[in-house]
């Protein structure tokens, strides 16, 4: 009997804290605490690190007193022992560590005496990495407020890339492809002076919005969700309460809460906590608590 | 008549078989003690069997083998005899006879505070000072304790097996205190790892720590401000000053070498020192050398906050330390004493790490005079020592080099160039690290190192150890070295005899190596750090000529088999020999009078609550009775007053009050006063007391 009571209990515990409704800032602080567990020394990475640091600084998230110092720290050996190269071939690094450098008031460019938002100046190499490394460049120049060459090129192909009825995938073919679409988003978003940016962004809208599911999500991933709630917040596109993304009952927020394991996000529905997903979800919650 | 004699008989048995256990146990017990010292010190009986040695011959013979072995684990350096006999078995015999006559006294007495006498020994050189007695003489020893504490408890039938299950005990608990239990990974520490962190706890409380953690490559308190060293300079100048200086990188710190590697080495440094040449002066005998007649000047230092244990003086040392240190074959020097050096003066000569290499050039290239050659000779000596200990490379770490740093050059002359050397080190690690003091310990406890190379960001107490192991690397002695630092910045403004307070902010890490001929130098490899102390030129004097010829000259010594003679014993002197004998004696003497008054104050402390207990007692009339005797102890006579209440309470089922309780404690109060004052003019002091009429 005492074995059935535990447990019982052992396998209410696990949802206790998803089924009993949650305010999404509760979550936010909740996500913000897995991340500082799992992510004590941020690192110059993918996961584990750059993503960590924006979410946290974006969401205000009080941190331990030199948590963004040793970030800093490790982007400093990172750069100096490289001689300055943090990637030969994948310039979205560039990219993502200057955008992280910019959420807790460092400067990329003066990073142990070497410019990081200089590589994405050479095209060639950024379009290497295909339409992600024009995207990328775009959304750390501008977040960082760096003048950068090639920009219009840059912006030029994007548009370019845009499928037939608007929105956009990896290779400019095929299907409209949520994740891609959402960054896309992000990247056009600055853009309000260029008409041609606006008209893409609007019509990249409508095609997310056709493609929302009826559990309010897109596809089988929380990222996916997470970077349409960023698209969209950047777009100007309230997430929570814009009518073309509520499926009946559902809308993007509460897909993306579909995937709250009461610890951190998972990728799929019904899995575990997982770093990468918590992380994309992070920077997603920023977006609409406030 | 016949029943009277076998009763006498029987009672005459009775008293002869408790005899027979208490001389048993009194032979155990000395033999178990003797047998715990013995094996613990791993000294052996030599030759000649029970018989061996001589008295005087064994003793000597004893001293001789503790000498040795309490230099080889603790480099606890004693004076060794000559004289001494091949064996100690007479004297191991007669100690055993001796020792079992007093612990016939003990034991009869039933008093078990007096065994502590031999347990607190046996525990404490278990526990604090790695002194291991085989588990068998372990077990003797606790055995025959445990059953003369217990033995005047025991009844004659319960003795035996009482006796039996103290041996278990005593097994159980000589194996506990001797062999180590389970290891690392195992629930229980082992009894090394335990008495490991008790070393490093005793330590921190007798002197203290320093912030960089003295080798353990997990600095804290890098900005305290509070003052570690108060020197007074008679020529204000900025110096390094020496104090840990680790050998060897293990475990993720580094650490002396072995007690055993520098007590066998102490008979080299009897001979080099005799002969004038000191590790640790090295730059004032090149001063000489070059006759550069520098000023010598006094410092004085008073310990305010940096760790005690060692006595940090500067590589321009001239003379010995006051009061005198402990040198570790001149690598460091620590200090004697409990709570080790809180003062200390010592002669030293100007800055001359600062131009070393033009020193050394100098050195190199000076022509050969007799005083030369005697000191070229004596440092030929010390050279061989300085590449076989400082040198050490592992397998894991010569990995981690050649996948970070490439190949180990050309070392076809003994070892890389000097000043090639220093420039790799210095450049790679200014190159491809930032020094940063937010580190904090991996929680996979990833080795410090080799984290280090992986992460390229560290403060200085890895930029040190990882261009230590870079040095040794390349061929070069070097050694990691933490102190403080006196800087430019501190004695800017000082004039002669001005108080310098050095604070603890100032305590650094960093690497010294071996330039042949010449000595330790300490090197600057902390970016950080480049402007705190003056640098050397190292563009002058390091020609690659005059580190060859001196490369050359080591390679000929070194072909050479040096064999040391063990230094001259102190000569045959029998009042020396008898003196320590008294004085151990009247130590021995000093230590029983000791131990009686603590078990006389036991006792009297257990007595005291014992009464206390039975005089406030709840029930009223328990307690009267117990004042009832205590008082027929003081053999007072009683008051009538006293009688009436006491025979009541033990004879009577009247009903006693808490009202007689306290009378009858007056009454006692009173008697108690009566006898003291009775004791008082027995021995002719204070004035008689009246009688009491009421007294019957």
């Amino acid at each position: 009997m005492v074995l059935l009571l535990v447990l019982t209990a052992a396998g209410c515990s696990g949802n206790g804290a998803k089924s009993a409704k949650q305010e999404p800032k509760d979550i936010q602080a909740e996500t913000a605490a897995y991340l500082l567990e799992q992510v004590p020394e941020p690192a110059v990475s993918s996961t584990g690190g750059e993503w960590t640091v924006i979410g946290l600084a974006r969401g205000n998230i009080e941190v331990p007193a030199d948590y963004y110092d040793i970030y800093y720290d490790n982007v400093r050996a990172a750069v100096k022992s490289g001689k300055g190269v943090l990637d030969e071939r994948r310039y979205t690094e560039y990219a993502r560590v200057s955008i992280a450098l910019n959420a807790i008031g460092k400067d990329p460019t003066d990073v142990e005496g070497y410019d990081l938002l200089e590589p994405l100046c050479d095209y060639e190499e950024v379009i290497s990495q295909g339409i992600n490394g024009s995207i990328y460049a775009l959304i750390a120049a501008n977040t960082c407020g760096y003048e950068l060459k090639g920009e219009k090129r840059h912006l030029k192909r994007i548009l370019e890339a845009e499928l037939d009825g608007g929105g956009f995938s990896f290779d400019g073919e095929g299907e409209v492809d949520a994740d891609v679409t959402g960054m896309a988003l992000q990247a056009l978003a600055p853009y309000k002076e260029d008409e041609a940016a606006m008209k893409a962004a609007e019509r990249s809208i409508e095609a997310l919005s056709r493609m929302q599911q009826e559990n309010g999500g897109f596809g089988e991933s929380s990222e996916t969700i997470s970077q349409v709630i960023r698209g969209l917040s950047a777009a100007g596109v309230d997430p929570m309460t814009d009518e073309r993304f509520i499926k009946g009952e559902n809308g993007i927020v509460s897909a993306l809460m579909e995937y709250w394991t009461g610890e951190g996000f998972s990728h799929e529905a019904g899995g575990e906590a997982e770093l990468l997903a918590t992380e994309q979800a992070m920077c997603a919650l920023d977006e609409f608590v406030k | 008549m016949q029943l009277q004699s076998i009763r006498h008989k029987r009672e005459r048995e009775q008293v002869k078989k408790p005899q027979l256990l208490v001389l048993l146990l009194s032979a155990a017990l000395s033999a178990g003690f003797l047998c715990c010292f013995m094996t613990g010190l791993n000294l052996t009986a030599g030759k000649g069997g029970l018989l061996g040695g001589g008295l005087k011959g064994g003793l000597l013979f004893l001293w001789n083998e503790a000498a040795d072995f309490l230099g080889n684990t603790h480099f606890l350096l004693l004076t060794k005899y000559q004289g001494a006999g091949e064996g100690c078995g007479l004297f191991l015999l007669i100690v055993w006879l001796l020792l079992s006559a007093v612990s016939y006294g003990f034991v009869r007495s039933g008093k078990w505070p007096f065994l502590l006498l031999y347990l607190i020994p046996f525990f404490a050189a278990q526990i604090l000072w790695d002194i291991r007695s085989q588990p068998w003489a372990a077990a003797l020893l606790l055995w025959a304790a445990f059953t003369a504490a217990v033995r005047p408890r025991l009844s004659e039938s319960g003795g035996i097996l009482a006796a039996l299950l103290l041996l278990l005990l005593a097994g159980g608990t000589a194996a506990g205190v001797t062999l180590a239990a389970a290891g690392e990974e195992g629930a229980l520490p082992s009894a090394e790892a335990l008495s490991g962190r008790l070393h490093q706890a005793v330590e921190e409380a007798r002197f203290g720590t320093n912030p960089r953690g003295d080798g353990s490559l997990q600095p804290a308190d890098f900005d305290s401000q509070e003052t570690a060293l108060e020197i007074k300079m008679e020529t204000p100048d900025s110096l390094y000053l020496k104090g840990f200086t680790g050998s060897r990188y293990k475990d993720g710190h580094w650490e002396p070498l072995s007690c055993s590697g520098y007590y066998q080495q102490n008979a080299l440094f009897y001979w080099l020192h005799r002969e004038g040449f000191s590790g640790l002066s090295q730059m004032e005998q090149i001063e000489q050398l070059l006759q550069k007649k520098g000023e010598h000047g006094s410092i004085s230092v008073k310990n305010a906050g940096a760790c005690r244990k060692y006595v940090y003086a500067p590589y321009e040392l001239v003379g010995k330390t006051e009061p005198a240190a402990k040198s570790w074959s001149d690598s460091f020097l620590t200090a004697a004493g409990l709570s080790g050096a809180a003062e200390y003066r010592m002669e030293t000569l100007p800055n001359m790490v600062k131009e070393w290499p033009s020193l050394a050039a100098e050195l190199f290239t000076k022509k050969a005079g007799e005083e030369l050659s005697r000191y070229r000779t004596n440092e030929s000596h010390y050279n061989v020592r300085m590449y076989e200990d400082y040198s050490e490379v592992t397998d894991s770490q010569r990995k981690l080099l050649a996948e970070n740093i490439g190949r180990e050059g050309n070392q076809d002359k003994g070892h890389v160039d000097y000043k090639q050397a220093i420039s790799a080190v210095q450049v790679w690690l200014e190159e491809n690290f930032i020094y940063t003091e937010r580190i904090r310990e991996s929680e996979d406890k990833e080795d410090p190192v080799e984290e280090f190379f992986r992460s390229k960001k560290g403060c200085d107490v890895h930029y040190a150890s990882a261009a230590v192991l870079m040095f040794r690397y390349y061929g070069i002695p070097a050694r990691y070295v933490e102190g403080y630092l006196i800087t430019p910045e501190d004695i800017e403004g000082k004039e002669p005899g001005d108080l310098i307070s050095i604070p603890r902010s100032n305590n650094h890490a960093w690497p010294e190596i071996y330039i042949d001929s010449f000595g330790w130098v300490p090197l600057e490899v902390t970016p950080e750090y480049y402007d705190r102390m003056e640098q050397p030129d190292l563009s002058k004097g390091l020609e690659n000529q005059g580190a060859s010829d001196a490369q050359k000259d080591y390679d000929r010594q070194n072909t050479r088999q040096y064999v040391y003679t063990d230094p001259e014993s102190r000569p045959e002197d029998e009042s020396i020999l008898w003196k320590a004998i008294l004085l151990l004696a009247a130590l021995d003497l000093l230590v029983l009078a000791l131990a009686y008054g603590i078990a006389k104050l036991i006792q009297k402390l257990a007595y005291l609550r014992k009464r206390r207990k039975a005089f406030g007692d709840a029930d009223p009339r328990k307690a009267v009775c117990a004042v009832y005797t205590y008082m027929r102890a003081l053999k007072v006579p009683f008051t009538r007053a006293a009688r009436e209440i006491g025979n009541r309470a033990a004879y009577s089922k009247c009903e006693i009050s808490e009202t007689d309780r306290s009378r009858m404690l007056e009454e006692w109060e009173r008697m108690k006063r009566e006898r003291h004052e009775k004791k008082r003019n027995r021995s002719g002091v204070g004035t008689a007391a009246g009688a009491d009429g009421s007294r019957l």
